[in-house]
């Protein structure tokens, strides 16, 4: 014999109106022995009768001007684009996705090409000079110290770009010229 | 609206026409208010709440593609709005404020001054006894089941739809649909009871 648990499923469905004939013949032949599961359908449809019979409510009649302004006025990024419409949860998960990747990226990259132009001064004066900033043979003669330091500065341009680094070929230089 | 039409409007709003989104949205701001209005139970509040719901739709527009119903999309990000706002809140129940309840006003507690009743039927229906405890009843549900009975019973959206909107196994629709209603007919027992 089924119990009377059995039967929440199908009172839910009756209560909700979704129930097929099927359904309701069976649980009609339960009710009509089980005075406790009828009346726990009737009360659950008075509460049903009683949510559904609150009244609708409606803005205000300015609401709808007004949250159009605002919608005029909202600029929307492509951020807000993707992101927009999404609960925070899910928010929160594709902004740390997003930072994962970006820190994969970013060792990744560091990894290949080794350090980017923004290593830092001690590293440079400790490093020897690559090959192709090795300053020019020593002139023979000093009067042609002039040529030599004006392909120097050819060589070096690049230098200007790193000023701890010319520093010490500076020096360098001003030894061979004497 | 045709669905056609619909979604030759998605695609205008999508491409940011303002007008185009302001076409799609109208339909549904005043189910959307009542919605709002009947999960945090203060009219007030769900304007603000409407107005979140319209601004982030507009946001987010671009990336609706259509999986769900427009109004589906809709409502999932007023429910989201929603529990963030009850949450917020610090509480689980929504604010009621009963016409009964005297003012605080400088020179102490005074009586509320309310409009006439006779000549404004819905507020003759929002006073009644009967309503406010319903509506105290939904109140005193925890956000979960509280959204599957207003989709359901207030708003009138299926079964599939409310899944939908709230991610959802339709078997969890079905049973916090039921725990809903037996938690409210607890609460309004003096009410139904006994209910022929």
């Amino acid at each position: 014999m089924k119990t009377c648990n059995h039967y929440k499923l199908l009172i839910g469905a009756r209560v909700d109106g979704t129930a097929t004939e099927a359904e309701l013949a069976e649980l009609h032949g339960h009710l009509a022995e089980c005075t406790r599961c009828a009346g726990e359908v009737r009360e659950l449809e008075r509460v049903r009768r009683l949510v559904t019979g609150l009244p609708r409510l409606r803005p205000s009649s300015g609401f709808m001007p007004a949250a159009m302004a605002r919608v005029r006025a909202q600029r929307v990024s492509w951020f807000d684009r993707l992101f927009g419409g999404m609960q925070p949860a899910e928010f929160r998960l594709a902004a740390m996705v997003a930072l994962v990747l970006v820190v994969c990226i970013g060792v990744g990259m560091v990894a290949l090409h080794g350090h980017g132009p923004g290593v830092s001064t001690s590293a440079v004066v400790v490093k020897a000079p690559p090959p192709h900033m090795a300053p020019p043979a020593r002139p023979a003669v000093a009067s042609a110290n002039d040529e030599y330091l004006r392909e120097c500065r050819l060589v070096h341009g690049a230098l200007d770009q790193d000023r701890a680094f010319w520093g010490a070929e500076a020096v360098q230089l001003a030894s061979y010229s004497r | 609206m045709p669905s056609n039409q619909v979604e030759a409007l998605l695609q205008r709003a999508r491409a940011g026409d303002g007008e185009a989104f302001e076409q799609l949205i109208e339909p549904h701001v005043g189910r959307l208010y009542n919605y709002l209005a009947r999960m945090v139970g203060d009219p007030a509040d769900a304007e603000d709440l409407t107005q979140d719901v319209i601004l982030r739709a507009h946001r987010a527009i671009g990336s609706f593609r259509g999986g769900a119903t427009f109004q589906t999309w809709l409502y999932r990000i007023a429910t989201n709005i929603a529990v963030d706002a009850l949450r917020r809140r610090g509480r689980r129940n929504a604010r009621v404020t009963s016409l009964d309840d005297p003012l605080q006003a400088e020179q102490g507690l005074v009586a509320r001054e309310v409009r006439d009743t006779q000549r404004d039927p819905q507020r003759l229906a929002e006073a009644s006894e009967l309503i406010e405890q319903v509506q105290n009843a939904i109140a005193e549900l925890s956000p979960k089941l509280r959204a599957v009975v207003v989709l359901f019973d207030i708003q009138g959206l299926t079964y599939d739809e409310i899944a939908q909107t709230l991610r959802l196994p339709l078997g969890t629709v079905k049973s916090r649909l039921f725990n809903a209603r037996t938690r409210l007919r607890e609460l309004l027992e003096p009410y139904v009871a006994g209910a022929a």
